[in-house]
């Protein structure tokens, strides 16, 4: 194989710098100094961005280049009539494929890395290690050269089914792209293993088609066996309900999107909250609109009643009506790294009450980077204090102690207070002048948020840890009066200057017993009154019709607040009325309902959703029936292409028995995978019973009859014995 | 019958392809013996690259069978197409190669190979070995891709239109090689060509293939015996209301006319008599029957008239 791997790259290496230059205009473009660092420093995810775009392209490219001229008679028989099988001249095109592929992308990318780490994180915060994911990511994209090979190797025509192998390698690619393009390290050799087998296995598939095809066999040969070679059917057979799925999809987007509303219409929603004053847990139905005049959102209450254990509330009663309310605040676990963030680096951000912006290093070290009048490295704050720039020094924290402006304390911190550092060991605030870290909490944390208190008063911290809550008050100890402003709607910080000189700190009030169906939750919901907490494990847009909250108080177990809400005072959230989306979405292949319905049931049956599918289904009864009917006219439609494409295929009953009986499940996939799969047959009237026969065939399917010998001519000049026979005149 | 040979190096079965729903090559039976120069003879598109491609197994026979050397042509292993030479059509190289790594790539992928025997067909095309096949002419591209696949020793030659656009010398040096190939040992060659004299100077043995049909296949001594001709003194078309049988083809000659007959027999005889006027037998040359077996199939190949000649 040694010499076609030669003849392979010395032909190919032409396409090299091709791949060079785009690789090189990807790292040029990523790089932070071209693209305004303090904006996106995420450069793993810039580079896997960009890459997955350009390197299925550049591989798929390659594969035809590679392919083109040896298919053609001429170029094939010189190539393939040597000591060498179709396969090694396959694996050949793969392995030097591969070589030249991943040249053009590693060496731009070494020299990239060489460029990051000759910069150093001085002006950004990267690393040579950040071009990992996009390496990765690269090597999987390899999959579309034996995907372009294979596509090459078929005869179908390109307005038919020709295009269908790049479907399930370039849907493969999809995940691959989630997991990298914010996955640091981990996700990078995760994906770096899964790729291997993932290569092979669309490799084997490829060499599979390339050996079979090449020879243009006709049907009768290939057709009725797919026993032993299942690899390229099974993968055509993805890829064509794929395209299908992605069409449907595709078309539904556009007419949603055409038919959508460009209106902002406010629509009621149902929450649980706490009444100021009384303390007491409501059920109230809200309507929120945007007031573009002060750029803030407003809660309107359209009615509510008080949610007494047993009771069954009515969301839209008009007790609640004049009353003023005080939210459930959001606390969530605490994570390593959160959304804004490339594995490595978490976006840089402008904290309130610091010129610095602070990019969170996944190895735990927290940069600040001064960002006028350019990016700067000026610090690293660890664990146990503020060190200088130029190394990681220190003790790393456990886990991204800003919550990359995400976390429960964007209350306090996005308001222009002193930001709070928070991971699993403990908590913190940042002092701006001068900059300091101080340690207010040394305690396991596993989650944490910020709570309304009393009007007027900063909100209180409240910190999980363990089967408990510990509730804290946010005090100032450097003597500033009335340091705290709750924020006004419209207005988004307070004095820089008042914010910079205050020291901050914590003052343990009090600590609650969590109820045990809440210790392994997620997410919580905790509301504060002076006399306990409250907790919820959903709250946001109700849709439940039974609800639990606790009533939480200082150092006794929870009390159990379990209500049922009226359904007709649920507001609707969706109009049930006929729309060509259902039309369209009825053309799904039935797997997809089936899929769909039995998540919908496992989630019912988890608590997940609160009503069954079947109730669901029967509360659209326009919209199901019209997916209803359209589906069963599109599977009568798909039972008639199938019996018509399986005959046009020349298939057995057996066979087409079995494409039948898929049509429920798999719908126009299924006679779209017929043509896709199977080679078309050619009939001619039969001489002996003038029926349209397979001309693949020694024998006449409906009659048995064999071929006749051609007429002869009379002028046929033969000197052998067992030649066609000649009849005379 | 001189072919009857017990091992033919090819033997097809009703060999048929398909492309679409035409068949380009229908129910074709032949066998060639080894030792035995066959040309292939045909118009373009009568099938002979079709046929050649199915006996290589390059394409998959719609019908039948064929074998090479003894082995179904769909499952040739490398080993069994190293003692097949083949030529194709138009001598496709590579041509960002250099002559001698032509040699070198056909000699790592063949399992004997001589040099020596490369070199010296190499140089009777005068071809320099450090030029770039880009820069090679038509012929001695040829004399490239000859003499590769005369180097790896093979038993048998399938050359597909070897000759075409060659200039003369060329030609001769293609025809001479071919000879000296024939020469050292029982070798075999199925030589696919239009230029029948080069045909009838290296071939025995002939077979002519008209849309898709062998309607010959014989030595070539035997194909001129079994062929006869007259001329018809005659304003129109003497045949047209003259059943005759083993009419191979009428042909204008201004107000005469060239009746080719296959086997004629005692009652062709008498219909050539029948046709009235002055009729005279004549000799028929190689290249005579075999162009009156080829005009036969296609109608209008006058370029200037635009009638059938």
């Amino acid at each position: 194989m040694k010499p076609l791997i030669w003849k392979e790259l010395r032909e190919n290496v032409r396409w090299v710098p091709i791949g060079l230059l785009v690789v090189t205009v990807i790292c040029y473009m990523v790089h932070p100094s071209r693209i305004n660092g303090y904006n996106n420093p995420l450069l793993a995810t810039g580079l896997v961005n960009y890459f997955a775009i350009i390197t299925p392209l550049l591989a798929f490219a390659l594969g035809v280049v590679q392919s083109f001229r040896d298919l053609q008679p001429a170029a094939g028989a010189y190539l393939n009539h040597r000591g060498v099988t179709t396969s090694d001249v396959f694996l050949a095109k793969i392995v030097s494929g591969f070589v030249l592929y991943m040249t053009s992308v590693i060496v731009p990318l070494i020299g990239f890395a060489a460029w990051i780490a000759f910069n150093g994180m001085w002006s950004y915060p990267m690393r040579p290690a950040q071009v990992v994911p996009g390496l990765v990511f690269a090597m999987i994209a390899f999959l579309m050269h034996p995907a372009a090979m294979l596509m090459m190797s078929r005869g179908a025509s390109w307005w038919g089914t020709r295009l269908f192998p790049l479907v399930p390698a370039g849907a493969v690619l999809i995940p691959f792209y989630g997991y990298l393009h914010q996955g640091g390290w981990y996700w990078a050799i995760v994906c770096f293993l899964v790729a291997l087998p993932t290569l092979v296995w669309m490799i084997a598939i490829a060499r599979q088609g390339w050996q079979e095809l090449a020879s243009d066999p006709p049907a009768a040969s290939v057709n009725p066996v797919l026993k032993r070679r299942w690899l390229m059917p099974a993968y055509i057979l993805v890829g064509t309900t794929l395209c299908l799925i992605s069409a449907v999809a595709f078309s539904i987007g556009v007419i949603e999107s055409t038919l959508r509303s460009n209106e902002y219409l406010p629509v009621p929603f149902v929450s649980v909250d706490v009444e100021r004053g009384s303390d007491e847990l409501w059920l109230t139905t809200r309507l929120q609109s945007y007031d573009a005049a002060k750029g803030n959102y407003k809660n309107e209450t359209l009615g509510g009643e008080i949610a007494k254990n047993g009771a069954t509330v009515n969301a839209l009663s008009a007790a609640a009506k004049d009353r003023l309310f005080s939210s459930f605040a959001y606390m969530w676990r605490l994570r390593p790294v959160y959304n804004s963030t490339d594995g490595f680096f978490t976006a840089s951000n402008n904290r309130y009450g610091s010129t610095l912006s602070y990019a969170y290093d996944t190895r735990g070290y927290l940069l600040g980077y001064e960002t006028y009048p350019r990016m700067r490295w000026v610090n690293t704050i660890a664990a146990d204090g503020v060190h200088p720039a130029g190394a990681l020094i220190g003790k790393p924290f456990k886990m991204d102690p800003l919550g990359n402006g995400q976390s429960a304390f964007g209350n306090l911190s996005n308001i222009g207070y002193p930001s709070i550092l928070i991971d699993s060991e403990g908590m913190s605030f940042i002092d701006n002048d001068p900059i300091a870290l101080r340690r207010i909490i040394e305690m396991p944390i596993e989650g944490a948020t910020l709570v309304e208190s009393v009007k007027g008063d900063p909100p209180r911290l409240i910190v999980r840890s363990g089967t408990e809550l510990h509730e804290f008050k946010v005090i100032e100890i450097s003597g500033v009066e009335n340091w705290y402003v709750e924020r006004e709607p419209g207005s988004n910080s307070i004095n820089m200057d008042l914010s910079r000189k205050l020291k901050l700190d914590v003052e343990p009030i009090r600590k609650f017993r969590m109820p045990p169906t809440s210790i392994e939750k997620e997410t919580l919901f905790i509301a504060w009154t002076p006399s306990g907490l409250y907790l919820s494990e959903n709250n946001g847009r109700i849709v439940d019709s039974n609800l639990t909250a606790y009533r939480l108080l200082p150092d006794t177990t929870a009390e159990e607040i379990t209500f049922a809400i009226d359904p007709d005072s649920l507001p609707k959230t969706d109009d049930d009325k006929f729309s060509v989306m259902f039309v369209v979405a009825g053309m799904f292949p039935g797997a997809v309902f089936v899929l769909g319905f039995a998540l919908a049931w496992y989630q019912y049956v988890l608590g997940e959703m609160p009503h069954s599918p079947f109730a669901e289904i029967a509360n659209y009864p326009i919209a199901t029936s019209t997916i209803v009917i359209s589906f069963l006219v599109v599977t009568a439609l798909s039972f008639w292409l199938v019996r018509g494409a399986a005959y046009r295929r020349g298939l057995s009953r057996r066979q087409t028995r079995l494409w039948t009986w898929s049509v429920p499940l798999l719908g126009l996939a299924a006679p779209l995978s017929i043509i896709a799969i199977y080679r078309l047959v050619h009939r001619e009237s039969c001489r002996a019973c003038a029926k349209p026969r397979r001309v693949d065939e020694p024998t006449c399917e409906h009659c048995a009859a064999a071929w006749q010998p051609p007429t002869g001519q009379g002028i046929e000049i033969t000197d052998r014995n067992d030649s066609f026979q000649v009849s005379q005149g | 019958m001189p072919d009857s040979s017990p091992t033919p190096v090819i033997r097809t079965h009703r060999l048929t392809r398909y492309f679409g729903r035409r068949a380009v090559v229908r129910d074709l039976d032949f066998a060639v013996p080894r030792g035995s120069v066959l040309g292939l003879l045909g118009l373009n598109g009568a099938g002979k690259t079709t046929t050649i491609r199915m006996l290589l197994g390059f394409l998959e026979p719609t019908r039948g069978s064929c074998e090479i050397l003894g082995h179904d042509s769909r499952s040739l292993t490398p080993a069994i197409r190293c003692r097949i030479g083949h030529t194709v059509e138009g001598h496709f190289l590579y041509p960002w190669m250099r002559v001698r790594d032509c040699e070198q790539f056909a000699r790592q992928t063949h399992l004997t190979w001589d040099g020596a025997m490369f070199e010296s067909s190499v140089r009777r095309f005068g071809i320099d070995t450090g030029a770039k096949v880009a820069w090679l002419s038509r012929g001695q591209r040829a004399g490239v891709s000859l003499a590769s696949t005369l180097a790896a020793n093979p038993e048998l030659l399938v050359l597909d239109d070897p000759a075409l656009g060659l200039d003369p010398v060329s030609r001769r040096a293609l025809n001479e090689t071919i000879v000296e190939f024939c020469q050292a040992g029982e070798r075999t060659v199925l030589l696919s060509s239009h230029l029948l004299d080069d045909v009838e100077r290296v071939a025995d043995r002939v077979a002519l293939m008209v849309d898709g049909r062998m309607l010959v296949d014989s030595t070539l001594d035997e194909f001129r015996n079994r062929v006869a001709a007259w001329v018809v003194d005659s304003g129109d078309d003497p045949t047209i209301n003259q059943s005759i049988p083993g009419l191979v083809h009428c042909r204008s000659l201004g107000n005469r006319w060239h009746v080719t007959i296959a086997d004629p027999s005692d009652e062709s005889r008498l219909a050539i008599e029948k046709l009235g006027g002055n009729v005279q037998s004549v000799d028929v040359s190689f290249e005579d029957a075999v162009l009156a077996y080829l005009s036969r199939s296609r109608v209008g190949h006058s370029f200037y008239t635009g009638a059938a000649s």
